[in-house]
């Protein structure tokens, strides 16, 4: 109780508050913007972040990242355009909804669900956050090594066609984690004689180039689409207790959101993708998915938007993001000498709770300003791909040139724009970069902190936490391959 | 009108990926890469004498790149495949070109970074919005006036609110010190 009054002490705040605020509201027009979303705007209000409380930033960027989803369903309904990836399979059903006169019930839908999800992967977290706190102080080095390294093995395995890539790209972010001066022999690793490398390559430079600078070249060479002509959806909120009558799809959704949040390098499509295809499964009337099923867009909403909260489990715990937003939040922590991880459940556990509530009020606020504001929100999707390109392209200076005022930086953010840019053409994943930098880091730290208390390779595997740890990884990755070589087979045997 | 209203998504279209010819061209240079980096492992780590290779300065980057190189010859090997079973609908050439345009607005981006120790942020900023607007093809005068409206917007709100670190512009040193304080805290 008095870890709970402190929490609701430090998110009281004016700060926090207007955070909170700032953070739902801007989520929601950034996530309706198709073209634009949450890891763009993430990404450029982070150095801006940096001058903030832990608490009053990480939330800036938590209402960035938990609402962005709800107002990107407007579009996906509205248009048959999602504002953020992962809405695209709102579309499958909410257009079909809209085209027949039920527009307005699709958004409520894709509200409540988000509602439910969102809040029920919080109410979930807060129901394990004390086992986490007395499980987490249990992992050390090696346990943190071999997490890290399952979500590495993860991040391949999940992206599903894109494997051997995804490897690639892991690897080469490990590699760009490695450049510079090391700190055992302090010795440089391929700096090729430039003086700039010595401090290495700034992780937010990389992630301003792949994720901000990128999207507004892929705008700037885009074409302007026309205007899609919409009506305004009327009534949205009266019908928003029908998500209550489907328990089914919600619960199964919601709980597949949170299960796929918390495995580091899954997320939401994949949350999404097992939770649609169980409930078209288990559905009375499957043929109606895809041509408009209410349950199709809950499950899709549902599993989406309880993964954010879900994400911040392995962050928080262990101190390792699971994806591109949370590796964004990790560098707050950083600035800030706060380290996610064990201790800070150990020490810190109001902190946890308050990002807790946070991410409650934010579902609130959310919904309110979306029951008052749709119609306004459909205005701002229909801004021209171009002109977005422009502005975005004037923002992203600031999330660059903030940093350390380096043209160096800008320079380099610039190259990993026009890279990030060649991901989204060739439709090849972006996160496993990111993730390739952070989580190669935290691994060679832990990596080296274990040599020095072992004697052999085997210690790493043989206490009872990182022994399992690494079963896991040998089943994951026998598993991948089994299905790998059984979908070759078919294949050939198919000829396709 | 777009073609929207009409088009009809596939389940399996949101979770297979694409494949474009062009891939090759990418992969060819990642593996390049790989092998150039590895190439150079020696001269740009140090060696320690007797160590074993865990125990060394490079071996993180050592691993980085033989991970690399594990990952990606057999991709290049499954694009090479892909590209042979393409039926050479989509045109590499016209991609590549695509990525070549984008140079230009890295190029804008460049000269934008270049003004603004010159210029401040304020002026540097709506020259970079005006100018790149009317070069990609805007004309009416509204999409200038809310471009102006945003950048002052936003610059009130980073630089100004959230006093993020951008330095003044040297044209400031010419204004009166009453006005160039306040340009170079808010602008």
């Amino acid at each position: 109780m008095e870890t709970f009054l402190s929490s609701l002490d430090m998110i009281t705040s004016w700060s926090v508050l207007i955070a909170l605020i700032i953070g739902s509201i801007g989520g929601v027009i950034i996530g309706a913007i198709p073209g634009v979303g949450p890891p763009m705007a993430i990404a450029i209000l982070l150095p801006a972040t940096f001058a903030m409380e832990p608490i009053v930033g990480l939330t800036l960027l938590l209402g960035v990242y938990g609402s962005a989803m709800y107002g990107g369903a407007i579009p996906a309904v509205l248009m048959n355009v999602p504002g953020t990836a992962v809405n695209a399979l709102t579309t499958y059903d909410g257009y079909p909804m809209t085209r027949s006169g039920q527009g307005a019930r699709a958004l409520s839908l894709c509200y409540g669900a988000s509602f439910f999800g969102g809040i029920f992967s919080v109410v979930c977290l807060m129901a394990f956050a004390p086992v986490l706190a007395d499980v987490a102080p249990l992992f050390g080095s090696r346990e943190i090594f071999m997490a890290a390294l399952l979500g590495g093995v993860l991040v391949v395995i999940a992206h599903r066609g894109h494997g051997l890539f995804s490897g690639f790209m892991f690897c080469f972010g490990m590699f760009l984690a490695s450049i510079g001066l090391e700190t055992s022999e302090l010795t440089q690793r391929y700096t090729f004689g430039m003086t700039w490398l010595s401090s290495g390559v700034d992780l937010i430079v990389v992630i301003l180039g792949i994720f901000a600078l990128s999207q507004a070249f892929h705008l700037l060479t885009a074409d302007d689409e026309d205007t899609i002509e919409v009506e305004k959806p009327v009534g949205v909120g009266k019908r928003l207790g029908e998500v209550a009558r489907m328990p089914r799809a919600s619960i199964i959704s919601s709980t597949f959101g949170v299960i796929m949040g918390v495995i580091p390098g899954v997320g939401q499509f994949i949350a999404q993708f097992f939770s649609y295809t169980i409930i078209q499964k288990t559905s009375k009337n499957p043929e109606q998915f895809g041509a408009g099923a209410p349950e199709g867009i809950v499950a899709s909403e549902a599993a989406n938007n309880a993964v954010p909260a879900a994400a911040m489990i392995p962050l928080l715990a262990l101190g390792i993001p699971g994806e591109a937003l949370t590796a964004m939040m990790l560098s707050v922590f950083y600035v800030h000498n706060v380290v996610p991880g064990p201790n800070l459940f150990l020490s810190e556990f109001d902190f946890v709770m308050a990002l807790y509530l946070c991410l409650i009020l934010i579902n609130v606020i959310t919904l309110i300003f979306l029951l008052v504001s749709t119609g306004f929100i459909v205005n701002v999707s229909s801004i021209p791909n171009r002109y977005l390109g422009v502005l975005t392209l004037t923002l992203c200076f600031i999330g660059i040139y903030a940093l350390r005022n380096s043209v160096t930086d800008c320079l380099l953010a610039a190259v990993f724009g026009v890279i990030g840019l060649v991901f989204k053409r060739l439709d090849l994943p972006t996160i496993p970069i990111i993730l390739g930098m952070v989580l190669g880091e935290i691994m060679e730290t832990k990596f080296r902190t274990s040599m020095a208390r072992i004697d052999h390779y085997y210690e790493f595997i043989n206490r009872p936490i990182s022994g399992t740890i690494f079963a896991i990884i040998v089943i994951a990755i026998l598993t991948h391959l089994f299905f790998q070589i059984k979908y070759w087979r078919q294949s050939r045997s198919t000829g396709v | 009108m777009s073609d929207n209203s009409e088009r009809k998504v596939e389940l399996a279209e949101l979770f297979i990926p694409k494949f474009h010819p062009a891939e090759l061209v990418f992969a060819i240079a990642l593996v390049v890469l790989s092998v150039f980096l590895f190439s150079q492992f020696e001269a740009q780590t140090r060696v320690i004498e007797g160590k074993e290779l865990a125990g060394q300065p490079g071996f993180w980057s050592w691993i980085s790149i033989v991970g690399m190189l594990l990952f990606g010859t057999p991709y290049l090997v499954t694009v090479i495949l892909k590209a042979r079973a393409d039926n050479g609908r989509a045109s590499v050439p016209q991609e590549l070109l695509q990525w070549v345009v984008a140079v230009e607005y890295v190029l804008w981006f460049m000269a934008y970074v270049m003004l603004v120790p010159w210029l401040g942020y304020l002026l540097s900023t709506i020259a970079f919005s005006i100018l790149l607007l009317f070069r990609v093809g805007y004309s009416k005068r509204n999409f200038f006036l809310w471009a102006l409206i945003f950048d002052l917007v936003m610059i009130a709100i980073f630089k100004g609110f959230l006093r993020v670190n951008i330095p003044g512009g040297a044209i400031y040193e010419y204004l009166p010190p009453a006005l160039r304080n306040f340009m170079i805290s808010n602008f």
